[in-house]
């Protein structure tokens, strides 16, 4: 039994995990949800990430190393290699390679102005099952997930604000399924002076995010422990010159609405570089 | 320690004005010998571009704008939505295609150009022409810049008024301006709106902003 709770607990986590950092950033984008920004044609783009988290049953932390490219103007691909510096979940410890995950997003519909852009793209990605399911606590659930979603943004010179959309579905290669996630998200952000080229750019963002998790299911039955809704609100900041992005942000849960006895969580928090070739 | 000191700078500056002044001599001659125009064909051109909203987005612009031929030096007005292309390489002609497919393939629009060009004058039942030096040789035909909309910019339609070549498209200050400085075979540069004709893509108009002599032919 315990066992069992071991192993949902670690799928939770894990899912967490790729649910937190499905976030191919280019550009002006929220830094915990995903913008509708592609790169430009041709354009390659490379991301290092630092990321860490606390909750009642677990904390973890994690670095990311992405790199981007540019397939046409329309389509951005990112291939995400996760390395978890640190998980630890009822007093066991774990450590090594998360689980890769190549991302996409395609241009739907995009509308310029003076100093505007509007646009609409679609999102996909597939996680792969590099992260040791073995582990204590796992750094992977074993299975490959796959992810589609839709995001929408205005960026202008001084206001931003963004939407989006994505459903998860996660698979499992041993008795336990765990649950789908759906998560759904907004942002609005503010530049307080509008920089001109080669001049140090600031962007604050208050960044909202919502992941409502179904319950893990073992032999089609709900385990009582899974699932549920968590709403994040947090600050976020972009900060850039010409083609150096720095970004960050610390969010809290607003909402936590959990199944049975889970442990909730307490705050998480990015940092990040983005440099574009 | 000083005084030798004094002395001996106020003997490098004497030997400085010596030098200065045996440099002025030998320099004297090359002064006087005209000078061949060393003229920019394309000497500065203005694209107005939608959809720049953030400097970090402007960067994918300067990118692939740099990988064109002609241009060499950028700056970006990024509150006015302007691309500046401040310097152009002069043996390569102009093209419409090359720049709104940089800009396109940015993610951005492209919504017209303006530039700043340097040639003489030519003139056909048309209208007026501005031809540029070889090995360019590009012809813009010439129009007053008279309409004040977006329109203007580029490109125009098939049939619009200023690629007609009808006497409405000079007024008579700017016809006269231009006859006499045809009769003259003067070097000028026009400033203004640069468009494409639709129908031959080839066949560029530029209207007129300013109108300026360069240099008179000897």
């Amino acid at each position: 039994m315990r066992n069992q709770k071991l192993i949902v607990l670690g799928l939770v986590v894990a899912a967490g995990l790729v649910g937190a950092r499905v976030n191919p950033a280019q550009a002006h984008e929220p830094v915990f949800s995903v913008g509708p920004e592609t790169i430009y044609a041709d354009g390659v783009g490379i991301e290092s990430e630092f990321e860490f988290g606390r909750g009642q049953d677990e904390r973890f932390q994690a670095l990311h190393y992405e790199i981007i490219y540019g397939y046409s103007k329309d389509l951005s691909l990112t291939l995400s290699i996760p390395y978890i510096t640190g998980r630890r979940l009822e007093g066991n410890t774990s450590s090594g390679l998360g689980e890769i995950q190549f991302r996409g997003k395609y241009s739907l519909f995009k509308r310029d102005s003076l100093g505007a852009q509007d646009k609409v793209t679609a999102i996909f990605g597939l996680k792969l099952p590099t992260g040791r399911e073995t582990a204590q606590p796992p750094l992977g659930s074993g299975a490959v997930d796959t992810m589609l979603g839709i995001s929408a943004g205005h960026e202008s010179r001084k206001w931003y604000r963004f939407a989006s959309l994505r459903y998860l579905v996660r698979n499992s290669n041993n008795s336990i399924s765990p649950g789908d996630r759906f998560m759904y998200d907004a942002a609005f952000g503010l530049r307080p002076k509008q920089s001109e080229y080669l001049e140090a750019d600031f962007v604050a963002l208050l960044e909202l995010n919502g992941e409502f998790e179904f319950a893990a299911r073992s032999a089609g039955i709900k385990q009582a422990d899974s699932g549920g809704n968590t709403i994040w609100l947090g600050p976020t900041a972009l900060w850039s010159k010409r083609n150096v992005m720095l970004k960050g942000g610390l969010q809290f849960p607003l909402v936590q609405n959990l199944r049975g006895n889970q442990g909730g969580d307490d705050f998480r928090a990015v940092i990040a570089v983005e440099y574009h070739f | 320690m000083i005084s030798v000191l004094s002395s001996r700078l106020n003997i490098t500056f004497e030997r400085c004005e010596l030098f200065r002044n045996k440099l002025i001599v030998l320099a004297l001659p090359l002064l006087l010998v005209p000078l061949s125009p060393v003229l920019a064909q394309v000497e500065e051109v203005v694209l107005r571009v939608d959809g720049l909203a953030c400097p970090f987005c402007a960067y994918g612009v300067e990118k692939k704008l740099d990988k064109l031929p002609g241009p060499e030096a950028f700056d970006f007005l990024i509150n006015e939505g302007k691309v500046m292309i401040l310097e152009w390489d002069p043996e390569v002609p102009l093209s419409f295609e090359q720049i709104d497919e940089a800009v396109d393939e940015a993610g951005f629009t492209l919504r017209g150009v303006k530039g700043s060009f340097i040639g003489t004058l030519d003139k056909d039942a048309k209208g007026f022409y501005l031809v540029m030096p070889a090995p360019s040789s590009q012809r813009f035909y010439l129009h007053d810049s008279i309409w004040d909309n977006e329109k203007l910019w580029w490109p125009l339609e098939p049939g619009d008024d200023a690629l007609e070549g009808t006497e409405d498209a000079y007024s008579e200050a700017t016809l006269a301006k231009l006859e006499d400085l045809l009769a003259g075979r003067n070097t000028v540069k026009v400033f203004g709106p640069v468009h494409a004709d639709q129908s031959t893509v080839r066949q560029f108009a530029l209207g007129i902003e300013k109108l300026e002599l360069v240099q008179t032919e000897p």
